[in-house]
């Protein structure tokens, strides 16, 4: 069964005509052309896939598209405005906060989130918001180091 | 030791960068990874990013037994589903080609692309569905009736030597796959000698590398050649292996290596999902996409050798260390491949990090119907920092010696030769054992109450693995060429494999910093076989050391034609020209002082246009693919150092582990990256940690898993990671591109017995077998309290040691 | 990666979600968060016809104290809501405990309290709090008006609730903590996220001076549900607090368990760990524990 779904996608109001049996993070990377979205396990399970349903941090994965209908969705490719690109994404950067990268969208969505709602966490806050997004390269500890970075430039408005 | 290539580039490297003018290399904050506004960015493209127009999709069937005969594969559902384009068998690729490993003894190689007659673990292949989705590909596979006639398969390694145990590939073998030995001095005179002796058992479990993004290829099928883009860890070589089961010639296949999400050693093979939709591709005409489940990366990829091992030692009673003893059981599962080098490595590591002058080693890797085991990171060291590690503070607690001068009196130093030919260059074990000690508190580790404690281990890796990769000339493992172009630019064209680790920013770096450009001025073109030479692949820590060697002399054979020009004109000699800032000048003359584009353009100008490139290779003299089998000779160019401490807090009731601290400290030479080292170390941390106390692939009586998921295979989330503090010891070294060693291969490897000695001094057990998980420390301290014995996990390894059949070096098994 | 075909229904009301359900039978699943349901179909556990969604029906994601009852959870409440709610924290501080300890941040933030105790694992995070909060799950059904289930009777096996062909929970209600009552719950597993418990303990404890006026015990992970260890409340209950006495119930907890052993742990261990985690969820819950009447707090 098809059907229409209405949403809002990184900031733009979209339509699309999905199957009911679609998953999330395989219609965002193939009929939305959004592959920034990974796939890791495709149970829930290493954050890979991590995208932001009306704001919350969400394994995309474990959701169909359906269920988009009517919500706002932000995707990594939405995280940068006009070129420009987010503190959390500069700091992974000056940090080397990654290595292969490819757990590296789901850790940005899940820390963008974090900051949103909270802009000052502790270490233990951090480790928490980000402990359903596995990584097997870098142990973590530059990831929260840049994600403690970041978040001291969005206090100080720089 | 005369290196022969090195007087061949000597030319070369006299107009190499001086130190005292570096702006990049070792220089904190002075670049960043090309490649990380791309993956912050969503923006790489990872193999599964890869959509063709008209692609189609593969999707593998797989065997529910761990062996049985194949007696009948029927497509007929399959067939009806809609959208389904093509099938294959293992009939359909030629006879005979099977694949194997990449460093050596291809005549070994033991894997069809899909099983023709016999499955040999959970998950073999058996057959493959094209189809225009993903979607109607699975569904397709799961129609796929496959009659099977099940044998009974053989789990354990020593069952598997046995001479009632069914052959997994060829009969009247033991099933051995592998077997080597190390001999020197005099064993038993050393023994007979001792004042200490000693025998002890240890065993580590099959683990699996779970990097993050899962194995997959897409194919393309055009002009008579196939284009590959595949999630390898060496191009050139997964390129002979598709090429060699398609049954067509090297040039007609060209591989591409895009942005790879991690492959710790478990993509250095290739599998049914690269010849498949390669085949596919001919067949239809489409481009054919084949991505593995996470399931079928646990099923059918590779895992880490478990090893277990008998350990003997003859030590004087002030600690020297005067005789290793020791066999090695390696459980190689289902297939050879990368899984064979692993072997001889594992006694290699064991003749390191420690001086001693007698010895005798052997080692075998046995076949099993489980997964195949390969190339993971630390390729066998791991597993015997482990056995060997904890052994050491056996013997310390015997002698009544520190376990820190224990090891300092035996440890590796500055260029000592070992009695089998590893001949150590560079060496700061001793630094690094004094670093890491000092800044845990290693003096007032006693004080600790019950359930803390400090624990040590060292250890000592290969700093590029040389080793000959497949018929390559002079054992080389790398040529690179470098383009100089006068618009104000450089392109290197290097077959390194990034599979994350950030040699694509290594290679770009040592080109800007020789050139005196900036990071965004060297264009990387990498691993491509059409595009960029030989590399003979990511593993055994060969990339920064033999790519970025080969790099650094590419870039100097254009330096020293631009520079041989400039000298020309200016009446000096090259190496007196300093390329730096974007300027072309001598120091002690501000006259002579010209931009790099103009340079350039001079350089063409009296060259008829002909633009400055630079050809660099790099070999490992000595690197004999006898080494595998005798184990006599030189392994390595070089060997990287560690020592790493560990804090932890037992708790006494639960088992639970708190690491408290963790300290690490390595000698990599002059690292070029700090942040970059720091980030290998920490991972090589998590990934240590993960081994030792989490990870474990568990199977049922019949082989078959029973936790091929995230789920229930777990490895440590941010919140299980202690803090982490390094230290980077030691000189640079004369070898190495800018005097770097490796950095995260052997980092991962003293992470284990380090907190197993922690676990120890906290509760008096010595474990003997890993994971050492919660459940398993209260299993511990129960029998400690009950029977008094402090050992724990050794149970039935004498016995299986004493049961195995003797051995001979085996002659090369090649199916007939 | 892919699900097997369905059709998607999007229920209005969950009177026509509970219709469609008793209609459509074990061809239809019911779905919240969905965390649960899709992992199910995905490995063709379930395959079913229809898939009913809740989420656009109004009004289901109540989360209220209401002042001399107790807290309101309702169908549609994400883990996550609970988790951060500083009014949970404060009153129902095990509660929102339990939240934080089902999976991940995201998993918490797609899945609901309802979903959890749904999905009947025998380890589920949320069960044993609930059981011994005396929650109670209040249902809508197609056929009849619809009833009210005690925690401790909602579970009946392995991913077996006691709802009826078309029934649903439409809300979880949690008596408030009174004077001198206390609970927690504590969860025993290897990772610190990201891990099913091996076992988990709940406890409440209404305390009268030092004596243990009332108390009940839930253990999850160590039988084919969630249970309440009768027996070592009664070794409690009238009795002074001791240590020593508290050792002995745990004891008394772990024997009336029926543990199974699997990849996580042994059934060995899990026994002994219901002994060791009762003594600490015990002891969390009387340090949590609501001031007494007429007594300051410590």
């Amino acid at each position: 069964m098809k059907r229409v779904i209405q949403f809002k996608l990184n900031g733009v109001d979209t339509e699309a005509y999905v199957e009911d049996n679609v998953t999330m993070v395989n219609f965002l990377r193939q009929q939305m052309h959004l592959p920034g979205t990974k796939r890791g396990c495709g149970e829930g399970e290493c954050g890979a896939c991590t995208i932001m349903l009306d704001g919350e941090p969400v394994t995309s994965c474990m959701m169909l598209a359906v269920e988009a209908n009517n919500h706002d969705i932000v995707t990594i490719e939405g995280i940068a405005k006009d070129g420009v690109l987010h503190p959390v994404q500069k700091e992974f950067i000056d940090k080397w906060a990654l290595q292969c990268g490819f757990c590296t969208p789901g850790m940005i969505m899940s820390a963008v989130a974090l900051l949103g709602r909270n802009p000052n966490p502790t270490e233990y806050e951090i480790r928490d918001a980000i402990a359903g997004n596995l990584c097997r390269c870098t142990g973590y500890a530059k990831i929260v180091e840049a994600i403690g970075a970041a978040a001291e430039v969005i206090r100080k408005g720089v | 030791m005369a290196i022969v290539s090195k007087e061949y580039y000597a030319e070369i490297e006299k107009v190499y960068k001086k130190p005292e003018d570096y702006e990049l290399a070792g220089k904190e904050n002075a670049y960043v990874r090309i490649d990380a506004e791309a993956k912050v960015s969503g923006k790489a493209v990872y193999v599964d990013d890869i959509n063709l127009p008209g692609m189609y999709y593969c999707k593998l069937v797989r065997s529910p037994y761990a062996n049985a005969r194949i007696l009948k594969i029927d497509f007929t559902e399959a067939l009806k589903v809609p959208g389904v384009k093509a099938v294959l068998t293992g009939n359909d690729f030629p006879e005979g080609r099977y694949l194997g490993c990449p460093e050596a003894f291809k005549e070994m190689a033991d894997k069809e692309p899909l099983c023709r007659e016999t499955v040999r673990m959970v998950g073999d292949e058996v057959a493959a569905v094209c189809a225009i989705s993903e979607d109607a590909a699975d569904e397709a596979a799961r129609k796929v009736k496959v009659e099977y006639e099940p044998i009974k398969p053989v789990l354990d390694a020593f069952d598997a030597m046995g001479s009632d145990a069914s052959a997994v590939h060829y009969p009247d073998t033991n099933n051995v796959s592998m077997y080597t030995s190390m001999e020197a001095g005099d064993v038993k005179q050393a023994f007979s000698e001792a004042d200490y002796t000693d025998k002890y058992y240890y065993q580590t479990q099959q683990i699996v590398h779970a990097a993050m993004e899962p194995h997959g290829s897409v194919a393309k099928y055009e002009n008579g050649e196939w284009t590959v883009w595949t999630t390898t860890q060496n191009v050139y070589v997964a390129r002979y292996w598709i090429a060699w089961g398609l049954g067509v010639p090297e040039s007609r296949v060209r591989a591409i290596k895009p942005v790879i999400g991690g492959g710790f050693g478990g993509k250095v093979d290739v599998f049914a999902h690269d010849l498949c939709p390669a085949k596919f591709a001919q067949m239809t005409g489409h481009p054919v996409k084949c991505i593995l489940t996470r399931e079928e990366v646990f099923l059918g990829t590779r895992t880490r050798h478990p090893i277990a091992f008998e350990i003997e030692t003859a030590f004087t009673k002030e600690g020297k260390l005067l005789a290793k003893r020791c066999k090695h059981v390696l459980d190689g599962g289902a297939y050879g491949g990368s899984g064979n080098a692993a072997n001889a490595l594992s006694l290699i590591v064991a003749n390191l990090p420690y001086k001693f002058d007698n010895v005798d080693m052997s080692a075998q890797r046995i076949y099993t119907n489980k997964p195949a085991s390969g190339a993971m990171r630390g390729y066998s060291a791991c597993q015997v920092d482990f056995a060997h590690e904890s052994h050491m503070d056996e013997v310390a607690e015997a002698l009544g010696i520190d376990p820190l001068e224990l090891r300092r009196k035996n440890g590796c130093t500055p260029g000592y030769l070992s009695p089998t030919g590893l001949q150590v260059t560079s060496c700061a074990f001793d630094e690094t054992l004094v670093t890491c000690c000092n800044e845990i508190g290693w003096d007032k580790r006693d004080e600790l109450p019950e359930g803390k404690g400090i624990g040590l281990g060292g250890s000592c890796f290969m700093s590029g693995t040389g080793f000959p990769v497949l018929a390559t000339p002079r054992n080389n493992s790398n040529s690179t060429l470098v383009r100089l172009n006068r618009e104000g630019y450089a392109t290197v064209f290097t077959g390194a494999n990034d599979i994350g680790q950030g040699c694509d920013t290594v290679m770009t770096m040592i080109v800007a910093e020789e050139l005196g450009l900036s990071m965004d001025e060297v264009k990387c073109v990498q691993s491509d076989t059409t595009l960029t030479p030989w590399d003979s692949g990511s593993y055994g820590s060969r990339v920064t050391f033999l790519a970025g060697n080969a790099c650094r002399r590419a870039v100097g054979d254009a330096k020293l034609k631009l520079l041989t020009h400039w000298a020309d004109e200016w009446g000096c000699k090259p190496e007196d020209i300093t390329m730096k800032d974007h300027r072309v000048f001598i120091k002690s003359d501000p006259e002579k002082n010209i931009s790099f584009k103009e340079a350039l353009f001079s350089y063409e100008e009296k060259n008829f246009g002909r633009s400055c490139s630079g050809v660099g290779s790099f070999a490992h003299e000595g690197g004999d693919q006898q080494i595998q089998k005798t184990n006599y000779g030189n392994y390595a160019p070089a060997y990287s150092f560690s020592s790493c401490t560990a804090k932890v807090d037992v708790d006494m009731e639960t088992g639970e582990l708190n690491m408290e601290d963790f300290v690490f400290a390595h000698d990599c030479g002059r690292p070029l990256n700090l942040r970059a080292v720091e980030g290998q170390i920490e991972g090589s941390v998590h990934m240590g940690l993960g081994f030792t106390c989490y990870e474990e692939c568990l199977y049922d009586e019949e082989g078959r898993h029973l936790n091929p998921t995230f789920r229930d295979y777990r490895f440590p989330t941010a919140l299980d990671m202690p803090n982490i503090r390094t230290f980077i010891c030691g000189e640079p070294d004369p070898e190495g591109p800018m005097g770097a060693k490796e950095a995260g291969e052997g980092t991962t490897a003293p992470v284990g017995p380090a907190i197993a000695n922690a676990i120890a001094a906290a509760t008096g057990v010595h474990f003997h077998s890993l994971p050492i998980s919660p459940e398993k420390i209260w299993r511990a301290m129960k029998q400690l309290r009950e029977t008094g014995n402090p050992h724990f996990g050794d149970e039935g390894l004498v016995e299986k040691f004493a049961a195995m059949p003797k051995l001979k070096p085996l002659q090369s098994q090649v199916h007939h | 990666m892919s699900l097997p075909r369905f059709e998607y229904i999007s229920a209005k009301s969950l009177e026509e979600a509970a219709g469609l359900k008793a209609k459509l039978g074990d061809t239809s699943v019911v779905m919240a968060g969905g965390t649960d349901i899709i992992p199910l179909m995905k490995d063709r556990v379930i395959m079913p016809d229809y898939v009913i969604d809740l989420k656009e029906i109004p009004g289901l994601q109540r989360l209220e104290c209401v002042p001399g009852e107790g807290l309101y959870i309702g169908c549609l409440t994400k883990l996550r809501a609970v988790e951060t709610s500083e009014m949970v924290r404060k009153e129902f501080p095990a509660v929102a405990h339990a939240a934080h300890c089902v999976a991940s941040t995201q998993i918490r933030c797609k899945g609901t309290m309802v979903g959890n105790i749904c999905n009947a694992s025998p380890s589920c995070d949320t069960g044993p709090i609930e059981i011994v909060m005396n929650a109670v799950y209040k249902t809508v059904s197609a056929s009849d008006p619809g009833r009210e289930i005690l925690a401790v009777e909602f579970f009946t096996g392995v991913k077996k609730t006691a709802l009826k062909p078309g029934e649903l929970v439409r809300e979880i209600y949690i008596p408030q903590l009174g004077p001198g009552e206390g609970a927690a719950y504590s969860k025993h597993a290897v990772r610190k996220a990201m891990d099913l418990a091996i076992i988990g303990v709940a406890s409440w404890v209404k305390m009268d001076d030092d004596k243990i006026a009332d108390c009940r015990i839930a253990v999850g992970g160590a039988a084919v549900t969630p249970i309440r260890a009768h027996s070592a409340e009664g070794i409690l209950k009238g009795r002074q607090f001791t240590d020593e006495l508290l050792e002995r119930a745990a004891v008394a907890a772990a024997e009336c368990c029926h543990p199974i052993s699997d990849v996580r742990a042994s059934a060995e261990y899990r026994a002994d760990m219901v002994r060791v985690f009762t003594k600490r969820s015990f002891k969390k819950a009387l340090q949590d524990m609501k001031p007494q009447e007429g007594r300051r707090t410590e």
